[in-house]
């Protein structure tokens, strides 16, 4: 951790106990689900955003797990496919067992 | 589940006339069926379960399910979506049949200092930008990585990021409370942010 880091660290506790609406890095995690979700109630997502504004580590974080929200869904975005014609055929066949009780 | 788009008179009409046809034993509709929205189906249990011997037994039982119970179908759900719900429960009931253990993720979850400041780590300090041609090989990786999540955490990740499920209709499916499942989501989240940073950063992911 160089000087600057551990200075900007010091402060950020610092705002963190001096203004307690603040939320802890802890809290902003426990949190981001809800946020993300638009159901945080409004006066937490005012402690949301205020802690963003003096905490790099958790703009870059939410940066990065939003990305990787985008990433998840781009994976499979196109992975809905045709019914291959042999697992159409094994439907049929097994529901025609099922009619006929054989 | 995200809203589908409103089905047109005639598409509602020629749904209506399927499932009466399902409803009645008729073979013809049962085939139509199964070949309408049994891809879409098969897609989602691929997600859940391991193989795709699996996916096509648990697509068939599903669908035997479905010839079954369709008097249980009621007009007021898009026909896709009452099917997919089966889908999804024939894979769950798969996954339970054959349960594996689970490794812990806890290495790959954020770490917090004793006044609850966030520990600095992690390889990406910004989403990577990638080229078009990138996107393909980026997908691959991902979904990689999301095989690595443990299952009860991959399978809340599939049905909320990918299926559209609400966290309330993700909890009832896995029978869990919804606060579990929110958890649950955010973990798999972040355990995921973690493995794709190791493998896009080139670290071996532990």
């Amino acid at each position: 951790m160089n000087a600057t880091t551990s200075r900007w660290t010091k402060l950020k506790r610092w705002l963190m106990r001096a203004m307690p609406m603040n939320m802890t890095c802890r809290e902003l995690d426990e949190a981001i689900v809800d946020y993300l979700d638009g159901s945080l109630p409004r006066y937490q997502k005012l402690r949301f955003k205020l802690h963003l504004r003096i905490c790099r580590l958790c703009r870059r974080y939410l940066e990065v797990y939003r990305w990787t929200i985008a990433q998840v869904r781009g994976a499979y975005a196109d992975k809905d496919s045709a019914l291959p014609p042999d697992a159409l055929q094994r439907i049929v066949d097994a529901a025609a067992r099922e009619r006929t009780g054989r | 589940m995200q809203p589908s788009p409103s089905p047109t008179s005639d598409a509602s009409w020629a749904e209506a006339t399927l499932v009466e046809g399902v409803r009645a034993g008729d073979e013809r509709s049962c085939e139509q069926l199964a070949r309408g929205y049994g891809g879409r189906m098969l897609a989602v249990i691929r997600r859940i379960v391991h193989s795709e011997e699996d996916a096509q037994d648990c697509l068939q039982e599903a669908f035997l399910q479905v010839f079954r119970g369709i008097d249980a179908f009621e007009a007021r759900s898009a026909l896709g979506t009452w099917l997919n719900q089966i889908a999804v429960n024939a894979a769950l009931m798969s996954l339970r049949r054959r349960r594996r253990p689970e490794d812990p993720i806890t290495d790959l979850l954020p770490r917090f200092d004793a006044d609850g400041c966030r520990i600095e780590e992690g390889n990406l300090h910004s989403p990577p930008t990638e080229s078009i041609h990138e996107q393909e090989e980026t997908a691959a990786l991902v979904r990689r990585a999301i095989m690595r999540l443990p299952e009860s955490h991959r399978i809340v990740l599939m049905l909320r990021d990918i299926d559209g499920y609400s966290t309330e209709e993700t909890a009832t499916l896995l029978e869990i409370s919804p606060g579990a499942a929110k958890i649950r989501l955010h973990r798999a989240r972040a355990a995921l942010k973690t493995l794709l940073e190791r493998m896009l950063s080139g670290d071996p992911p532990s």
